[in-house]
């Protein structure tokens, strides 16, 4: 068997890891060179119970073989070795890593509510009066008090999701057939059976063009 | 012994057929395996709070999203809520190892960490399962609740501080969030540094007296 160890190993190491050897019944033969020093051990124990009783004392790489040339082709497994289990590690970081980089970005739904859709103009909505638009499928009551005052306000009753609001001129109010809820212009209930006031959608006007955030 | 041929799976395989100290057993990985699965439960369990909001009105929703939106998001949901299950069971097979081979003898102060951390283990499945605040969490906090309540003499008194009120409520949830993300990951972080740190001084001990 074959102890390479670093070639800063002092005599003093050498010669008490000698004892430690002949203490277990191997015996030992130095030879040091330029780069490492050589332990060729020979002796009744297996590789583990050398290379377990030279730990702790010095950096030794232990390997069974029978000359320099095993070592050498032991040396060279244990780079490819090497290269394989880096290799693999860098595979498993990349392989979660792109999929945590894309988990830290917001998700689209969330950069979505804060768009604003174009749904109509100042033209087609006169002062004091409704109308019902679009914003993604969902139901919106575009409300114009005077001038540029803009309300957009959910355009279903909160006491019953199916119901469809309604713009009363007279009253100038926002009313429900279906159960009679009345809502005021800001979203409040006024009157009847819903308790919940209407979600309001920010609005925004560029010159006469109306538009309306996607989320609440 | 090193194999002749040369090449990657000659490598492999004289790595794979290095002897090793007698004295390693293939049941200590367990140990190791659940250091390594509570790392990725710290890493996840961060990246989960990212999107994760305790309010009770929210918290279903803000689970829907990292499940439906989140790029990935099932993927560090599915990992967390997976390997906490594998905690679970890695951790009974330790017990059951240092229980069986009577190895709570060598360092008892261990073993006993080891049973706490058993504790600290269910009790963050436990409120883990409650954050998604669904029907499930609802009702299995219900029934684990209930059961707590069966506790001879402190059973209601438990109960009253896990639930936060008379009954499974809101603050039930403020105080699952609270004790799954700012106790009993710390208090397992402690745990888990004073095991390691014991073994890793029975260990040098071990061989020290060897010599």
């Amino acid at each position: 068997m074959i102890a390479v160890l670093p070639a800063e190993c002092t005599d003093e190491q050498l010669s008490a890891i000698g004892l430690v050897l002949e203490g277990r019944g191997w015996t030992s033969e130095i030879s040091r060179g330029e780069e490492q020093v050589i332990l060729l051990v020979s002796g009744p124990e297996r590789e583990a119970d050398l290379e377990f009783a030279l730990d702790g004392r010095v950096d030794a790489d232990v390997i069974a073989v029978d000359d320099a040339r095993h070592y050498e082709r032991g040396r060279r497994n244990r780079r490819r070795m090497h290269g394989l289990v880096g290799g693999l590690a860098i595979l498993v970081a990349f392989g979660l890593g792109i999929p945590v980089l894309g988990y830290l970005r917001a998700p689209q739904s969330v950069f979505a509510a804060y768009e604003f859709v174009p749904v109509s103009s100042l033209e087609r909505l006169g002062e004091n009066s409704a109308l019902p638009v679009r914003v993604d499928s969902r139901l919106v009551l575009l409300v114009r008090q005077t001038g540029r005052q803009l309300y957009a306000l959910s355009g279903l009753c909160t006491y019953m999701e199916d119901c469809q609001l309604e713009w009363n001129d007279a009253r100038r109010q926002i009313v429900c057939p279906c159960h009679g809820g009345v809502y005021d212009l800001y979203g409040n209930v006024v009157e009847g059976p819903p308790s919940i006031p209407l979600a309001s959608f920010e609005v925004d006007l560029i010159g006469s063009e109306i538009r309306v955030r996607k989320g609440a | 012994m090193i194999a002749r041929e040369e090449g990657l799976l000659a490598a492999l395989w004289s790595v794979l057929r290095k002897p090793v100290s007698p004295e390693f057993r293939s049941t200590f990985v367990f140990g190791w395996m659940i250091v390594i699965l509570f790392v990725l439960q710290i890493v996840t369990g961060i990246l989960l709070s990212l999107y994760y909001d305790p309010r009770p009105a929210a918290a279903n929703e803000s689970v829907q999203l990292i499940m439906r939106d989140v790029s990935s998001g099932w993927l560090i949901r599915g990992l967390h809520h997976w390997s906490s299950t594998a905690i679970l069971i890695l951790a009974l097979c330790q017990l059951l190892r240092v229980f069986v081979v009577g190895a709570f003898r060598r360092s008892p102060t261990s073993w006993y960490l080891g049973c706490l951390l058993l504790v600290f283990v269910f009790a963050q499945a436990f409120t883990g399962a409650l954050l998604p605040w669904d029907n499930q969490a609802y009702w299995w906090a219900n029934r684990a609740l209930e059961s707590l309540e069966s506790i001879p003499y402190i059973g209601q008194t438990l109960l009253s501080f896990l639930n936060g009120g008379p009954e499974v409520t809101d603050h039930t949830l403020s105080r699952a969030h609270a004790l799954h993300v700012m106790v009993f990951p710390w208090l397992g972080l402690v745990a888990v540094a004073v095991n390691v740190w014991l073994l890793a001084r029975q260990w040098t001990r071990q061989r020290g007296a060897e010599r």
